[in-house]
């Protein structure tokens, strides 16, 4: 789960690490005009705000109107349901300090730079020695001495660490790490992403992600289901969704994502590709049953069906008249004819 | 060789609704299950199987080599640590705390143990013993090694070699989640030293970046074939496409077309339809 900048910051503030003094607002009702000069940022998912006018520094008598026309307008399609209002540092260096998960060294990656900023990527592509990277699975003080050349950012480290480890977050961004004109030490961003399986989300939530095209595709297991995607991308057809069964998915649940793909208007046909192993073919068929006694589609519907039970799921949609075919292929291409 | 037709094996969470249903299946398949853990549950049997509190307790009565993992992923790291000591484990649980995982893996580097998972579908070691979930009936015997990260997409693949004659050695299910026990090195290197093992199949997906260390590790190492399908070619930049692990970067890194490039810029052919790969591997 992706946090919002405010939201990231008050976990850094949490584990005691500085950040800038701020108001988070989703209405201008409810701000506190700033004394001074201040940097107004759009609270997006999306990056590089200052290029789509996500920050912008305003002076006093601006903000309300700066923070009305966030909050009124999308940016990169992505509406502004908040805005941060921060006090505007007295800059005399950005750093660049971050901790993630290194998933071929299986243990955490400490990644440190004199070049923060915006542009950090595009520096490091052109002098990759810039950054400073450490392997580890708990800090040790003296490895971190090793690539730390900034004896105050060594606890702070340590404390980032503290967040990853007790918050359960696959990152923790600080870019940049402002080093101000009375050398404090502030995170003027964070960009934290939290370890869903960490947390406690419904269980019931369908891994559901829209697309731009016009072909429905539901399925069991995320890679067969990407992989069917991309069948339909390879000979021509144009996904409208990916959406996931998880192992073992009754007819509740299949109804359910049935519901959810074919809301979306632009979705022609739909294919659910099944290759069941816990999961059961007769409860997919009644959950796909199920839904067809309630709605009743005009899209055309081609299941490929192979597994536990299949026998009885086929029978179960044969008698309703829903196409069922046997391999993954010719079931793409019957779909493909029918659009 | 990981597993063959002697090992044997304890079943965590043989009482759970999957536990007992996969120790059954696995059982058909021939598996030498001796025992199975659940901690409250000794003196119980499922499917003709003692079931224990501990390993411990199941240890003292039979040998075993390996331990499979059907516990919720809350109980996975107690699981995994009281295993670690005597077994190799198979994890199958999906949704395991990254940190979690972090912690099993340094544990099993301490202890030296294989680990295979999380979140994964298992080994099968075709007409001899499967420790996991993989559909019985998919599989043909032959002389071909399959490490796949994928679950589903797997069975797909081995259905469509054994449609086409093509038949299987060992099959092994890496897993999805972004930290798993064993990457696809340590498994071509396996393959690599295996004589029954002519020919290799890599399956792959967008997130991270074993793929791209594959395939220079294949280049260096491996020089039996390898064919491979990477899914997710259709994946828009930092979605979650189901997997915890498949996440693309927002500049593109973990990207299928990244993986594709490099499979394929260190020889490794890589199929753009799964009906593709009994060709290239063939």
């Amino acid at each position: 789960m992706k946090l919002k900048e405010y939201q990231g910051k008050e976990l850094l503030k949490k584990y005691g690490i500085k950040i800038p003094k701020g108001q988070v607002i989703s209405s201008i009702k409810t701000l506190k005009k700033p004394d001074k000069e201040c940097v107004v940022k759009a609270q997006l998912l999306t990056g590089k705000r200052w290029k789509s006018g996500g920050i912008k520094i305003s002076e006093p008598e601006q903000t309300a109107d700066t923070c009305k026309r966030m909050l009124e307008n999308p940016i990169n399609g992505e509406r502004v349901e908040e805005v941060l209002v921060e006090e505007k540092l007295a800059i005399a260096k950005e750093m660049y300090l971050s901790i993630t998960i290194d998933r071929f060294n299986q243990n955490y990656l400490l990644l440190y730079s004199h070049h923060g900023g915006s542009y950090v990527e595009e520096i490091i592509k052109e002098n990759p020695d810039i950054i400073k990277r450490l392997n580890f699975t708990k800090p040790d003080e003296k490895e971190l001495k090793k690539i730390i050349d900034t004896k105050e950012i060594i606890p702070i480290a340590k404390r980032l660490f503290d967040l990853v480890k007790k918050e359960n977050a696959l990152l923790a961004e600080i870019n940049p790490l402002v080093i101000t004109d009375k050398r404090e030490f502030i995170a003027a961003d964070a960009k934290i992403i939290l370890d869903d399986n960490a947390l406690n989300l419904e269980k019931d939530k369908l891994n559901y992600v829209k697309l731009e095209g016009d072909i429905g595709i539901i399925g069991n297991g995320a890679g067969l289901v990407m992989a069917t995607l991309d069948t339909f991308k390879q000979l021509g057809g144009n996904p409208a969704c990916f959406l996931d069964l998880s192992g073992g998915t009754g007819a509740e649940i299949m109804k359910k994502a049935l519901q959810a793909v074919l809301a979306n208007p632009k979705v022609r046909a739909l294919f659910i590709n099944i290759f069941a192993g816990i999961t059961r073919c007769d409860e997919i068929a009644n959950g796909i049953v199920d839904y067809l006694g309630e709605e009743n589609p005009s899209v055309p519907i081609i299941v490929r069906m192979v597994g536990t039970n299949e026998q009885t799921g086929r029978q179960v949609l044969e008698q309703k008249g829903i196409k069922v075919v046997e391999s993954m292929e010719d079931g793409v291409k019957q779909v493909l004819k029918e659009i | 060789m990981l597993i063959n037709k002697d090992t044997k094996v304890i079943v965590y969470g043989i009482t759970g609704k999957q536990g007992r249903f996969h120790t059954k299946k696995m059982l058909e398949y021939g598996t030498k299950i001796v025992a199975g853990v659940t901690p409250g549950k000794g003196g119980e049997e499922v499917e003709g199987i003692p079931v224990y509190d501990n390993a411990r307790e199941a240890l003292k009565r039979h040998k075993a080599e390996y331990a499979v993992l059907f516990v919720p992923a809350a109980s996975v790291k107690t699981a995994a640590f009281e295993a670690i000591e005597r077994l190799n484990l198979v994890i199958i649980t999906e949704r395991i705390p990254v940190n979690d995982m972090i912690e099993i893996v340094q544990k099993a580097k301490a202890k030296k143990r294989v680990i295979i998972g999380g979140n994964c579908p298992g080994i099968c070691k075709v007409g001899e013993s499967k420790l996991g979930i993989m559909p019985n009936n998919i599989f043909k015997k032959g002389d071909v090694g399959i490490v796949s990260r994928s679950g589903t997409l797997t069975y797909e693949i081995i259905s469509q070699l054994s449609s086409a004659g093509i038949g299987q050695n060992i099959c092994v299910g890496i897993g999805g989640d972004m930290i798993i026990g064993t990457g696809f090195n340590k498994i071509l290197e396996n393959f690599q030293k295996d004589n029954e093992i002519k020919r290799i199949i890599l399956i792959g997906e967008i997130g991270g970046d074993l793929e791209e260390k594959a395939a220079l590790y294949i280049k260096d190492n491996i020089t039996k074939p390898v064919a491979a399908y990477i899914a997710g070619r259709t994946a828009p930049p930092g979605k979650t496409m189901g997997h915890a692990g498949a996440i693309i970067g927002e500049s593109g890194e973990g990207s299928a077309e990244n993986k594709i490039r490099i499979l394929e810029k260190n020889g490794i052919k890589v199929a753009k339809l799964i009906s593709e790969i009994p060709g290239l591997i063939g």
